[in-house]
């Protein structure tokens, strides 16, 4: 009987240590997850945690230091470069290390082996990009460069420095929640990093809902619903500054008939496309202080840990501080002794797909100039957890990766097979036009930075301690005649490949302009007197106000230009709104909705957070644009059509308040703009009144959440109270915003500030995790600070990490 | 006493133990020590379990507290959909406890022997 007792209770005893020890679907190991002495509790750092330590690493030459202030931004100071980089991959680390590997596995699309099945079709779709092979290729290019070779190196040793040092219990805890260990560290997961980035900001086109259009509408009318070159009375280089005599003829289509080549039922997912920003530069001719001020404020989705990481890195050959990506070595976005640079999206496309036929569902041969070719089959081997390897083929043509293809997506229409041609797929070294910008002294450094840079198209905005300012619209664009990769291109006839590029100094730049001053909101690079054929997804609304602004006889401080980034005035209602009340037939509106029309009345156009008019606004604009649209784009097939944008609609309207798409084609009366707009006012603000149950305000109605990577709600900052939108030039939305604010004075000293959404640590259990988020919320700046060796006794620096070499075994003994 | 004695030990020792080995380490001690030291197998586990509640009861609370319950806020509302530091502090001494307990409970089944009362009774017959 005893001994019965003992088999049962020692079975019950075993079989718990077993279920409690590993991870059961979501559910982490919770024997090890809940141990206080191994599990979470140990990330939950101290709020007066001493960071401060001697750190032996193998493979520094000299020693390193590293100051860390209240903010936990670190400030390195190192002999040479390669020890700054090393340490500055440990220090990324030792903070983010999750996000870093995180971020790497999202662009291969490996995210499947740790999150499970219902992360394959996102893996698919980046294999199926070929963000790999792109990543190989430049990889190739940036070890043949001897400094980025070193610069990689030195970063790669340094994180993998911080992951051997790795025992459980030190793990940051999404690896302890998940129930995995983080990989060696790699130059590969450094490109790929960086192709991450470009995917974000060119991965967005048009070109398969433009092809989906052309089922209903003709060219000439596709061409006014989404035109080439929206009305822009402020291009990016000021108009009538002269433009290189073209050096490259650009190709001529092949004929002159176009073909459609049908719709497709495109269900992957696109980035943002207001994956923007702002940056603008104002010579000291215009400043309070006598010295050029940068501003830049780059726009992308907001996540907790945040994008972006603070770090200042000293060396005798350079000392700069700016926001650095975590994976890649380099300040990004920044500033030296000497100069200052930012960058914005330039939203040229550098995409384009070719429609291939292949001989047989095999995709072994596909039709070229009228042979068969072989196509190059490569099998993708996706794990996922709990699951067998997903198989899955991807034949690979002279135009790039055959992404869609009958496997992949479900597609409606026929099978289409569809290869992509990308940019990012290049073999380029980004990276040296970062090492070559932190290093650089004046606008010559400038320039040969930027030759280096290829991918994704980026207006980098530049000022220097001798008043100088520049803007430079910088990528490798395809040469292109009208509409060339517009649509779906034949993938049968290679006079449709790309056919050389924009040569470097005739890209769009100019420095020094009589205006004094420049800036960069994606809208158009240039007037039309530019030699070269360009489309892209420009914007129109931030950049009118920050011209109005910076056009004004004033002269700037660093006050204005933060009031400037947190400028909440929409001039899209400012234009709209007239229109709209104006057609508004007052008769025909129920009277308890007066008082929101009075509102609205009232309304000085600022998207602020605590206003109803924004709600009011947007809810009476969205149902006009559906009144308008939603007839002329629906279509039996379940095709999504290229959607004109806002602008393009209020331009027409004012243009003409009787064009032809203001009628609902479904119905046999021909509708006014009065009755479209009358109708959107009754149900829109109807439907407002149902929500306005207690002081409805735009900041709660939509708000903003900054989400963990994981979208793990108990590590996100959900429900922010915010204003702003995508046509205000502090362009806050539901999930995306300004990532990163900076402005830059480089008068003597260099006067900077700077703030982002998140915090230095990537520890949900730190203080540090999110203390960024209310002061950027309250539209307020941290005084950035350049520590010199001197600062050593600083209030300041509030922990310091000595680093060393760790003695190598030989040197024991004789 | 002897509880209290034991569940001092048994504390102790898992603490000394955590830091080497991993979390169930709690059991092989739990385990060893009622070998060492039998009890009633129902006291055996209260025991064991109270010891081990008690002990990843503190050790995570003290280390919430340095922490302002930040991370603690969060992973109860990750696991509780409450934000509620002494509840996930609970949840971990509910399962080092249990496992302790459990491995006591083995052990006590082994080793513990009950007092043999029946031999008065056979005394006496013929």
């Amino acid at each position: 009987m005893r001994l019965r007792g003992f088999f049962i209770s020692l079975v019950i005893t075993l079989l718990l240590i077993f279920a409690l020890n590993r991870h059961w679907g979501q559910i982490p190991p919770l024997g090890k997850f809940f141990s206080p002495q191994q599990g979470f509790w140990q990330n939950a750092e101290p709020v007066n945690n001493n960071f401060s330590d001697n750190i032996k690493v193998p493979g520094l030459s000299q020693q390193v230091q590293v100051w860390l202030d209240d903010r936990l931004v670190p400030h390195i100071f190192a002999q040479d470069d390669a020890d700054a980089y090393y340490v500055q991959g440990y220090i990324t680390a030792f903070f983010r290390l999750w996000q870093m590997e995180m971020q790497v596995r999202a662009a291969a699309g490996r995210l499947s082996e740790v999150v499970g099945i219902k992360a394959l079709p996102y893996d698919r779709l980046q294999r199926r990009k070929g963000m790999t092979t792109a990543a190989v290729n430049s990889l190739a290019a940036m070890e043949a460069d001897s400094a980025t070779k070193a610069m990689l190196d030195a970063y790669t040793a340094g994180v993998n420095a911080y992951i051997q040092g790795l025992s459980y219990r030190k793990l940051p805890l999404e690896f302890k929640l998940l129930d995995y260990r983080p990989e060696p560290w790699d130059n590969l997961k450094t490109a790929l990093l960086l192709k991450y980035m470009s995917d974000i900001l060119t991965g967005y086109t048009d070109d398969l809902t433009n092809t989906n259009a052309l089922t209903r509408f003709s060219l000439s009318e596709l061409d006014r619903l989404v035109p080439d070159y929206p009305d822009s009375a402020h291009p990016i280089i000021p108009p009538g500054t002269p433009f290189y005599r073209p050096t490259v003829s650009s190709p001529v289509p092949p004929s002159d008939t176009f073909q459609a080549p049908g719709g497709v039922a495109f269900r992957a997912p696109r980035p943002d496309r207001d994956n923007g920003s702002n940056n603008w530069v104002v010579s000291g001719k215009k400043t309070q202080s006598g010295a050029a001020i940068l501003s830049n404020d780059p726009h992308l989705g907001l996540n907790l840990p945040s994008l972006w990481f603070e770090v200042q890195i000293r060396t005798p050959a350079m000392n700069v501080y700016g926001a650095s990506l975590p994976g890649a070595p380099g300040v990004i976005i920044g500033f030296n002794s000497f100069i200052t640079w930012g960058v914005t999206n330039a939203e040229r496309d550098v995409k384009d797909y070719y429609d291939i036929q292949f001989r047989d569902p095999s995709m072994h041969q596909y039709w070229l100039d009228s042979t068969w070719q072989d196509a190059a089959l490569k099998v993708e081997n996706i794990g996922i957890r709990g699951h067998s390897p997903f198989l899955d083929t991807i034949a690979y043509t002279v135009f790039g990766p055959v992404m869609f293809d009958p496997s992949f997506p479900d597609t409606v229409s026929d099978h289409r097979y569809l290869a992509v041609h990308w940019s990012a797929a290049d073999s380029t070294n980004e990276i040296k036009t970062f090492y070559l910008l932190n290093h650089g002294r004046n606008f010559d450094d400038f320039k040969r930075a930027l030759e280096y840079f290829a991918c994704p198209g980026q207006n980098f905005a530049y000022a220097d301690a001798s008043g100088n300012i520049a803007l430079w619209q910088q990528g490798r664009f395809p040469l292109r005649y009208k509409n060339f990769g517009k649509f779906i291109l034949p993938g049968d006839d290679s006079r449709y490949q790309w056919k050389g590029y924009i040569p470097f100094m005739e890209n769009p730049h100019v420095l020094d302009p009589p205006e004094n001053y420049l800036f960069s909101a994606n809208q158009v690079p240039t007037d039309t007197t530019y030699p070269y054929y360009y489309f892209g997804d420009f914007s129109h609304y931030r950049a009118s106000r920050i011209a109005e602004v910076l056009s004004r006889d004033h002269l700037f401080t660093v006050q204005d230009m933060m009031r400037l980034q947190n400028d909440l005035f929409n001039p899209f209602a400012a234009q709209a709104l007239p229109l709209m009340l104006h057609a508004l037939d007052t008769a025909q509106v129920s009277p308890s909705l007066f008082r929101y029309l009075d509102s609205l009345r009232k309304w000085d156009d600022q998207q602020v957070s605590t206003s109803i008019n924004p709600v009011l606004f947007q809810a009476w604009w969205d149902s006009l644009y559906v009144n308008i649209w939603e007839d002329d784009l629906d279509n039996s097939q379940n095709l999504a059509f290229t959607r004109p944008s806002d602008h393009t609609t209020i331009a027409w309207l004012l243009r003409d308040s009787t064009m032809p798409y203001i009628d609902d084609r479904n119905t046999p009366q021909k509708e006014t703009l009065t009755e479209q707009v009358t109708g959107a006012f009754s149900s829109a603000i109807k439907a407002v009144e149902q929500l306005d149950t207690a002081n409805l305000q735009w900041g709660s109605y939509r708000g903003t959440d900054i989400m963990h990577l994981a979208k793990i709600e108990a590590f996100s900052r959900q429900h922010l109270f915010t204003g702003g939108s995508a046509y205000t030039v502090n362009a806050l939305k539901q999930d995306h915003g300004p990532s990163w604010r900076m402005i830059v004075q480089m008068s003597n000293p260099i006067e900077a500030y700077g703030v982002y959404p998140g915090g230095q640590s990537g520890n949900p259990g730190s203080r540090h995790y999110d203390d960024f988020i209310d002061p950027w919320l309250k539209g307020k700046y941290y005084r950035l600070r350049v520590l010199t060796p001197e600062d050593s006794a600083s209030r300041y620096v509030k922990y310091r990490l000595n680093f060393s070499s760790k003695p190598s075994d030989t040197h024991a003994g004789s | 006493m002897k509880g209290f004695i034991l569940f001092l030990v048994i504390g102790a020792l898992s603490y000394i133990a955590g830091w080497w080995y991993p979390w169930w380490s709690i059991a092989v001690v739990a385990f060893l020590i009622t070998l060492v030291v039998p009890q009633r197998p129902a006291a055996a586990f209260f025991t064991a379990f109270v010891s081990i509640f008690v002990f990843w009861f503190s050790l995570a609370f003290f280390q919430d507290l340095t922490n302002d319950h930040i991370l603690s806020s969060r992973i109860s509302e990750l696991f509780l959909q409450v934000q509620s530091p002494l509840a996930i502090a609970a949840v971990s001494g509910l399962i080092g406890g249990l496992v302790a307990g459990m491995a006591a409970l083995s052990a006590a089944f082994l080793r513990y022997r009950p007092k043999k009362a029946k031999r008065a009774v056979s005394y006496y017959s013929p």
